[in-house]
């Protein structure tokens, strides 16, 4: 913006006064300036000063120059109201806000700052239309997480947002309270890239470096370890304590920023100021080995199950009623017993497993006389139910049986007429389950490329794995 | 006992150009679902297409509380606008940066869920995984963009919209922005593959191996695999990408980067 404001024929007729600054053809300053006095000389306060301050403010857009055009075609309106009133105002803000959005979701930052100027720029600062606009920006933009730095650093500085008094912290001081933080968030984002850039650099100067290096980068950037260097990093006592602050600056600030940093740098400036992680003992996985194992029996991949002994639903709950006895003796303990830790977690670690949608919780393979419904899945996560329930045909689980046993296999064969199994199971703490079917068309064999089940919900499968649970 | 998982081509001409490497994204749930990799339709089989149309309702209406176009959208528009790789890849920070007396006390306050039982155990079993897992790199989990797990179900969503006859070829843009957002994340089939076992991880608060791996290693492998067939980087998939309007009730996956 660099039209001549000292030239005769446009500067010496704007009333530089009555908006409160030196002459200056930067628009931008020429807005700021505007709104900063209608503040104090709106058109209801002080209807004088007001058209004083309108005349000046278009004067000094009439100007020649960058300036001149940005929105001395559009300004009829007035604060109070834009042509068209507020109607148009508000479809003025939805179509800039649209126009936004369309922009901010083709990933296309610079554009989005574009639209947004060239929707500002239509209507004085001040009119309804404009502020309009910067409400709705306010309420539906400014502080959505995927917003991207540039355009909120714009939006920041096209509303004048930085201002304490100003119309945002006026209309929704929650809000721009929320706004300010993010904005210091930003501004120490920004000092860190300062900090890291700067040639000679401080003493936080390579510890920033290497917070902002990419993936894998960072270990390279610390400062080798001085003669007082201790086991962590190489860094010294001072070199820790620095590194410390800088982390938990970043803390202070996470919410806004700290999805933009690497995790791993993260972790490894984190080890270089304090030590190496606390690690725990929790089963991460279950190993190659282990994996192995559960793949082949998830996956049926052995028929070796249709030698093991086949029993009828009859006999199931037979054994069932007999080791319900069995299981009473051995665990020594009254219903309700508090268990110890190791056993809650196990239950705990069960109970999670059984919420998975894509653990299925029978196994199901042809055998003589109809399909093999086995329950190894569930017994296999005993520790966090007590009773099993099933049902075959039936929306509703009928029979009830306790978990057997450990190593006791609980299954049965489904004739050939049976269509569906339903199973739900009563958790430790007494609740029940949802209820899971699992049809039995087709569990035999099916055409080729559409699996053993014949339909995406055929025989065979687990309720399909669709991962749709919030967690 | 699920069935062999096997990756089948469907016998019409796959989705064109682009639309297939998009569709390629949930290749992981066709596959483990029993269907072919491309199919975009019900099969034609009436009595199949019924059963299989009486599935995908009820996998929408039970799992993603969507029983009906409104809602689907909604939970695409979800996905794509942040999805579990937001709070998780928060969560994840966050674990990174945390003090070893914090990494402690934390870690005891989540036993004692676990030990008090209850609902809240599960969840806080699932949360002690994600903390030991950030403090062990389980596979590199700090690093993880975490995007493919969310990529894979809006791809698996759009498709049950699409065979269901709920979504048409508005839902195709939506998918080509989640492909143009994992091209440019990801380097190769193979990392946007391992991201979906561990973004997945990460979202089940487990390590455990299931069929999921299996399906991954074929897609990685078999010749009709669309994660062999087409190549990586082509075709062309820019971002920014030119602006279009957002309209009401039509999913949008963002391009923006916060």
């Amino acid at each position: 913006m660099s039209a001549d404001p000292s030239r005769a024929d446009g500067a010496g007729a704007v009333d530089w006064d009555a908006l409160g600054i030196a002459p200056t053809g930067d628009a931008a300053a020429l807005r700021a300036a505007y709104r900063a006095r209608l503040r104090e000389v709106g058109p209801d306060r002080d209807p004088e000063g007001f058209q004083r301050l309108r005349a000046a403010y278009e004067a000094a857009l009439a100007l020649p120059g960058p300036a001149a055009g940005s929105s001395a075609g559009s300004l009829g309106g007035s604060p109070g109201g834009s042509p068209g009133g507020s109607a148009d105002a508000g479809a003025a803000a939805r179509a800039a806000v649209a126009e936004l959005d369309a922009h901010r979701a083709a990933g296309d930052p610079a554009g989005a700052i574009r639209a947004l100027d060239a929707a500002l720029d239509a209507h004085p600062p001040g009119s309804a239309a404009a502020e309009a606009i910067e409400d709705l920006v306010l309420a539906e933009v400014a502080l959505t997480r995927a917003l991207s730095p540039e355009l909120f650093r714009h939006l920041v500085g096209r509303f004048d947002w930085r201002d304490a008094g100003g119309r945002a912290a006026r209309a929704d001081p929650e809000r721009h309270a929320v706004l300010l933080d993010r904005l210091a968030a930003e501004d120490w984002l920004e000092a860190l890239r300062r900090d890291a850039a700067a040639p000679g650099g401080g003493p936080d100067a390579p510890f920033a470096a290497a917070l902002l290096a990419p993936h894998g980068r960072a270990g390279a950037m610390l400062p080798p370890g001085g003669p007082n260097g201790g086991p962590n990093g190489g860094l010294d006592a001072a070199g820790r304590a620095r590194l410390r602050a800088l982390l938990d600056a970043l803390r202070g600030h996470g919410r806004f920023v700290l999805h933009r940093f690497d995790g791993a740098t993260l972790a490894l400036l984190r080890e270089a100021a304090e030590g190496p992680p606390l690690l725990g003992d929790t089963r991460l996985d279950d190993g190659d080995a282990g994996a192995s194992a559960t793949g082949r029996r998830r996956w049926g991949w052995s028929f070796a199950v249709t030698t093991l002994g086949i029993v009828s639903a009859g006999a199931i709950a037979r054994a069932f009623l007999n080791n319900r006895s069995d299981t009473a003796g051995t665990s020594g303990g009254a219903p309700g017993a508090a268990p110890d830790a190791r056993t809650a977690v196990a239950a705990a670690r069960a109970r999670a497993d059984l919420a998975i949608p894509t653990l299925s919780w029978v196994e199901l393979s042809p055998a003589p006389g109809g399909i093999l419904v086995d329950f190894a899945p569930l017994l296999a996560r005993r520790a966090a139910i007590t009773e099993i329930h099933y049902g075959t045909d039936a929306e509703e689980p009928g029979s009830v049986l306790s978990t057997p046993a450990e190593g006791v296999p609980l299954r049965f064969v489904a004739g050939p007429e049976t269509s569906l199994v339903t199973v739900r199971v009563r958790f430790r703490d007494g609740t029940l389950s949802a209820v899971r079917r699992y049809p039995l068309r087709g569990a035999a064999g099916g055409p080729a490329g559409r699996s053993a089940g014949g339909s995406a919900g055929g025989a065979g499968k687990p309720p399909p794995a669709t991962e749709g649970k919030a967690r | 006992m699920m069935p062999h998982p096997r990756v089948v081509r469907s016998p019409g001409a796959p989705p064109p150009g682009a639309r297939e490497w998009a569709y390629a994204l949930g290749a992981v749930y066709n596959v483990a679902h029993g269907l072919p990799v491309d199919a975009v339709a019900l099969p034609a089989d009436a009595e199949e297409a019924r059963a299989d149309a009486a599935m995908l309702r009820e996998m929408l209406s039970g799992d993603w509380d969507a029983p009906d176009r409104a809602a689907l959208v909604d939970r695409l528009n979800g996905l794509g606008d942040g999805g579990h790789r937001r709070r998780h890849g928060a969560l994840l920070r966050h674990y990174a940066t945390l003090w070893r007396p914090e990494v402690a006390a934390l870690r005891e306050e989540m036993r004692a869920d676990i030990r008090e039982g209850g609902e809240d155990a599960a969840d806080a079993a699932a949360a002690l995984w994600r903390l030991d897992a950030v403090q062990a790199d389980w596979r590199g989990v700090r690093a993880s963009p975490l995007l493919a797990f969310d990529a894979a179900r809006a791809a698996m969503l759009v498709r049950a919209g699409f065979m269901l006859g709920w979504l048409g070829e508005e839902a195709w843009d939506y998918l080509l922005d989640a492909a143009r957002d994992v091209r440019r994340t990801y380097g190769s089939w193979a990392a946007y593959g391992a991201d979906f076992l561990l973004s997945r991880s990460v979202w089940a608060g487990s390590g455990e191996r299931d069929v999921f791996d299996h399906v991954v290693e074929l897609l990685l492998r078999d010749r009709a695999s669309p994660w062999v067939r087409l190549p990586w980087d082509a075709p062309p998939l820019p971002v920014p990408r030119p602006v279009r309007p957002l309209a009401e009730g039509v999913p949008a996956w963002s391009l923006e980067l916060g």
